[in-house]
């Protein structure tokens, strides 16, 4: 499942991410990286909203298609 | 006076502007960092006899070497000289803004932790344990709140202090779990084999950095290590070692645990005394403005009120000034001067006075502008708008920050360049400003107005949108031309964080407002000036002839060009002259073609009758749109850009591309 396809109000804990190392390094550092748990606040159509850490970080569709995600 | 030199680092969002403009009012200047597009902002206060300047780094997430933001802040930080480094925090997001204090710590610099937003914290139900946090850190903490002028004296006392050597901070060194622990020290043995002399960074951050794949770290290594083949080999063979075990490659596992320390570091220091609702309000307010459907018409009605508001507030003051640079002063001029030479009387009158008028008449659009992008900053909008657009912008290589420009662009592109000035990735900003020329903006209508009523009278709003077409189809494709050509697709935002919905700080917006107002005069303003007056003189010169007449420089212009224009079908000087004035603003070139036929705008539809045929009309309305973009616009590109290449270089291809575009144009239409 990729955090493209999670229902808002969902839990989900991050499996893998694909992509470059300025990616993932970018998104580790707001606190998306494998293992950390973001909760869903809105799904699409339009951007996923994670919370994360404290804060709402808003993810375009084709990002979040690349975070794999599982549900806790 | 002694002067302190104090960096401002932290993430985005978390109020350094505000903080600068609480302790340096308005004695910021903007400019660009050396060579890049990224701008700078200084500022400077006396505090007990010492001069403080603050220099405000791009808000970043991490210090790595991925985008140009990070890349300025860090070499600044290894290379350049200053005395102290404030980690502006925002409070109520501890955890994730002590990931920034960790790296900061890790490069061996030993910065004051600045707190700010301390008044919200209570709105999240949190309360801080400051001498926790200083204990941990070994740094020294100050609380502060700049949009309620808290906490600032003890600031300064504390940049003070550090300055002097009267508080000389410890530093806390990041340790981390065994496990990579064990893996710093084995790079670290592996590079004190054949350190070069005068090896400029700290070992344990050049190791650490090194296991991030940090391209610069990595090409630093390849340069002056012998074995950097065996060193990097070794990292391959402990990274597959730590995807075995963690399923995670080994960047990732090293900054998942720089997070993890800096989210236990925050617990240490924070204690929750309400348990707040999970579900906020905000969230559902989100849900709609992100959401294609409710969001799309929010997002229009809003860019509705910034634009009639811009431009309809602004319009009878521009128009007062207008005036007065026009008529009220020429009038009072030419009685003055009476006797003096006409040629004086021109040049004070259409040079200089109407130079300044061309640069006063920008205040008002630029000042409400301002204060509305500051507006919507601040509330957090922009942040929801940039995330609703940003899937489709995608597609041509640009991010959702780009929208508001690009619409606002459709007025006038002088505050629309400006307005780029919220977007994050200074690659993302240049490309935008570089396109926002071609999308036509209202300057452009009268001129399209004139040659519709004489030639497409039955079909002119066909002709209207079919030219605002094509300038946005010219403006997104270039963009996808800029984006590949620098590489910017690489560096698109990955994320917007959504800050939460807030009043805007109105102190601070006004004095930011003030201070973009007076860098537009000075820098901006004094290129218009300097072209108005030079297209004066092309005019008037040599002295005697008719303003813009045949026998002047500008008209002789127009007859040398004029075979360049002949395969666009024109074939009068008089309308390529009134190009050239185009260049100042491009009303002006209905104006100048007025006056060349001698028939004033009014029975101009008649007189263009005669010169042009409806193909010729349809390409000049062609080229108007794309030639060049007006000076104010130049000045504003060569202002934000901190270069003349860019600006110079959208000359050349504007002028290209309108020129193959319109003789396409004319051909065609010939066929039809």
């Amino acid at each position: 499942m990729t955090l493209s396809q999670v229902k808002a109000g969902e839990k989900v804990r991050i499996v893998n991410i694909t992509g470059g190392h300025g990616l993932k390094n970018r998104l580790a550092a707001i606190g998306i990286f494998p293992g950390a748990e973001v909760k869903v606040v809105k799904s699409p159509p339009g951007p996923v909203i994670v919370e994360v850490a404290g804060s709402r970080v808003a993810i375009g569709q084709g990002m979040a298609r690349k975070v794999e995600v599982e549900k806790v | 006076m002694r002067r302190i030199r104090v960096a401002l680092a932290g993430n985005p969002n978390v109020g350094k502007t505000a903080i600068m403009n609480a302790l340096a009012g308005t004695s910021e200047k903007v400019g660009n960092w050396p060579g890049v597009t990224v701008q700078k902002k200084v500022g400077k206060y006396n505090f007990r006899g010492f001069e403080i300047e603050l220099i405000d780094l791009p808000g970043i997430y991490s210090l790595t070497s991925y985008t140009l933001e990070e890349k300025v802040a860090r070499n600044f930080l290894l290379k350049e000289d200053y005395d102290v480094v404030a980690d502006v925090i925002d409070v109520t997001l501890l955890g994730r803004n002590l990931y920034l204090t960790l790296e900061l710590l890790e490069m061996g610099i030993k910065p004051v932790i600045v707190l700010n937003k301390i008044d919200e914290l209570e709105n999240y139900g949190y309360t801080i344990d400051k001498s926790a946090l200083e204990d941990v850190l070994k740094l020294p903490v100050v609380e502060v709140s700049a949009t309620k002028r808290k906490g600032l004296e003890e600031l300064s006392e504390t940049f003070l202090r550090v300055a002097t050597g009267d508080l000389k901070p410890e530093g806390f060194i990041p340790t981390y779990s065994e496990e990579l622990e064990n893996i710093i020290s084995l790079i670290e043995i592996r590079l004190k084999e054949e350190l070069p002399q005068n090896f400029p960074f700290n070992l344990r951050w050049f190791a650490i950095k090194l296991l991030e794949k940090d391209p610069e770290i990595v090409d630093y290594l390849k340069e002056n290590f012998k074995k950097w083949e065996k060193i990097l080999k070794e990292i391959e063979s402990i990274e597959e070692e730590i995807k075995r075990r963690h399923r995670i490659d080994l960047p990732s596992f090293v900054a998942r645990e720089r997070f993890l320390l800096a989210s236990r570091i925050a617990t240490v220091a924070i204690r929750s005394v309400v348990e707040l609702p999970i579900e906020k309000l905000s969230d559902k307010v989100d849900r709609i403005v992100t959401h294609p459907l409710t969001g799309i018409p929010i997002f229009f009605f809003i860019m509705w009120l910034v634009f009639k508001a811009t431009f309809d507030l602004s319009a009878p003051i521009s128009d007062l000034i207008d005036n007065i640079f026009s008529q009220t002063l020429p009038e009072f001029v030419e009685k003055a001067l009476s006797g003096a030479p006409p040629f004086i009387v021109s040049l004070v009158n259409d040079g200089v006075l109407a130079g300044v008028g061309a640069v006063l008449v920008f205040l008002p659009v630029l000042g409400i502008l301002y204060f509305l992008m500051s507006i919507l900053e601040d509330t957090g909008y922009m942040a929801r708008a940039a995330a609703l657009w940003d899937n489709f912008m995608r597609l041509f290589g640009l991010s959702g920050s780009s929208v508001i420009p690009m619409i606002l662009g459709f007025g006038c592109n002088v505050p629309a360049v400006y307005a780029t000035r919220a977007m994050r990735s200074s690659k993302q900003r240049l490309i935008t400003m570089m396109i926002i020329p071609w999308i036509s903006c209202s300057a452009r209508l009268p001129v399209y107005a004139v040659f519709t009523a004489a030639f497409f009278s039955k079909n002119q709003s066909l002709v209207l949108l079919s030219l605002y077409g094509l300038g946005i189809a010219l403006a997104l494709l270039f963009a996808l031309v800029l984006s590949k050509i620098t590489g910017a697709k690489e560096e698109c935002e990955f994320f917007i964080e959504l800050p939460p919905y807030k009043l805007p700080a109105w102190n601070v917006v006004i004095n930011q407002t003030w201070i973009e107002l007076r860098e537009f005069i000075f820098k901006a303003g004094t290129v218009i000036f300097a072209v108005s007056v030079f297209i004066w003189a092309l005019a008037s010169l040599p002295p005697g002839v008719s303003y813009a007449g045949e026998g002047s420089v500008v008209g002789y212009f127009g007859k040398i060009l004029l075979p360049v224009f002949e395969p666009l079908g024109i074939t009068d000087w008089k309308p390529v002259v009134a190009l050239i004035f185009g260049a100042l603003a491009k009303e002006v070139v209905v104006g100048t073609l007025g006056t060349l036929y001698g028939t004033g705008e009014e029975g101009l539809e008649k007189a263009l009758a005669q010169t042009f045929t409806p193909e010729s009309a349809l390409a000049y309305m062609v080229f108007t749109l794309l030639y060049i973009p007006c000076v104010a616009t130049i000045a504003a590109i060569k202002q934000e850009s901190g270069n003349w290449r860019y600006p110079l270089i959208l000359v050349a291809v504007e002028l290209t591309v309108a020129w193959i575009v319109a003789f396409t144009v004319y051909q065609m239409a010939l066929l039809i």
